[in-house]
């Protein structure tokens, strides 16, 4: 126990310093582009674009609404980057927009709805727990893969937009319960419990695919 | 079979990625869009002025006209040349010689000095003198008679 907490904690410092540093740059970033540098912005932009654009398709499944939704979010981002302050992170405030954007276009397209999906990377096909999976299922191993994308993102469509939210912060983009609850406009306790309630949702769509 | 759990198959999801040929398109397209915004915006800055210029002048415009117009009328103008006919007195010829300027406060006098001020006129014709009438308020009768008659040289 005692080694496990030596090995732990510098390696926390150590990602939170990063962090800092990451923070550090980015609002170096912000104040250039606030001062009217374009460049400064587009860097802020290649940063996090990747991460923004899969917030905002884990929200809403389709990739063609995905592109124009990002871009919009990252237009709103430049608009209104004037009256940041600096006191969250910018990626939080940057998530806050991106996931408000999509959240708002969730609802406003509430009953004409269709899902489009991204093409799995050939990365996932090297995960052993999904090779073994395929391997055991007898069926050729992507349309096995591809099956399984649909059935989570269809599940993930089945839960309401705030469980939704939380789960795709939390266990695809990593965020801690503290930025998720910045992000989402809550307390961090709140942040943790939703994460948790739609967890239970997932296992009960997902249970032929997964262990109990 | 060992089944995933569902913090793995939900990693699955990292794995849903566009082509970097998306990215370069998305690129454009967000520059394009994102001008088009600081365009837009110049746009509305400067529509914004207009109608606060408009939205100010709009009620101010009326009664600058009419203040004006009361200035065009109260403050004396050399360009002003009354169209009354004096009449041709020459009785009093030394009074206009010695006294240019004048205010006179009844319509009697006001007479008078018109009187005087024909006969100035046709007197400084060949050294270059010239009479006009300016009156306050627009009517000597309604303001008493005070007119003011000043020389121009």
């Amino acid at each position: 126990m005692g080694l496990l907490q030596s090995v732990t904690k510098p390696t926390q410092a150590a990602s939170a310093q990063v962090a800092s540093a990451d923070s550090d740059a980015d609002w170096l970033l912000v104040q250039r582009a606030q001062a009217g540098e374009m460049a400064a912005f587009n860097v802020l932009v290649k940063k996090y674009r990747e991460r923004l654009y899969s917030v905002i398709y884990n929200l809403t499944a389709n990739r063609e609404d995905t592109a124009d939704l990002t871009q919009d979010a990252f237009v709103k981002a430049f608009q209104s980057i004037g009256r940041f302050q600096g006191r969250s992170a910018f990626f939080t405030w940057l998530y806050r927009i991106g996931v408000n954007t999509a959240l708002s276009h969730l609802k406003k397209n509430r009953f004409r709805r269709f899902l489009s999906f991204e093409t799995l990377q050939e990365s996932a096909l090297k995960e052993d727990v999904f090779t073994a999976m395929a391997d055991d299922s007898g069926a050729d191993k992507s349309l096995f893969m591809n099956e399984l994308q649909e059935r989570l993102n269809e599940s993930l469509q089945k839960l309401s937009h705030k469980h939704r939210t939380a789960v795709v912060l939390f266990e695809i983009e990593g965020l801690s319960h503290q930025e998720i609850g910045e992000i989402m406009g809550c307390s961090e306790g709140t942040a943790r419990s939703r994460v948790h309630y739609a967890k239970q949702q997932l296992q009960g769509l997902l249970k032929d695919y997964i262990q109990r | 079979m060992e089944k995933p759990t569902l913090e793995d198959l939900l990693k699955l999801k990292r794995h849903e990625k566009p082509s970097a040929e998306f990215w370069r398109s998305f690129d454009r397209e967000l520059r394009e869009k994102t001008l088009k915004t600081v365009v837009h915006q110049q746009r509305w800055n400067a529509s914004e002025v207009v109608r606060t210029v408009r939205r100010v002048l709009t009620p101010v415009f009326p009664v600058a006209a009419a203040a004006l117009v009361a200035v065009a009328f109260l403050v004396p103008s050399d360009n002003f040349q009354s169209g009354f006919t004096p009449i041709q007195d020459f009785s009093e010829p030394a009074f206009a010689v010695h006294n240019p300027y004048f205010v006179s406060d009844s319509v009697h006098s006001s007479h008078h000095a018109l009187a005087s001020d024909s006969h100035r006129v046709q007197a400084g014709v060949g050294s270059g003198v010239c009479f006009a009438e300016h009156s306050l308020g627009g009517a000597s009768s309604m303001n008493g008679g005070a007119t003011v008659v000043s020389a121009i040289f």
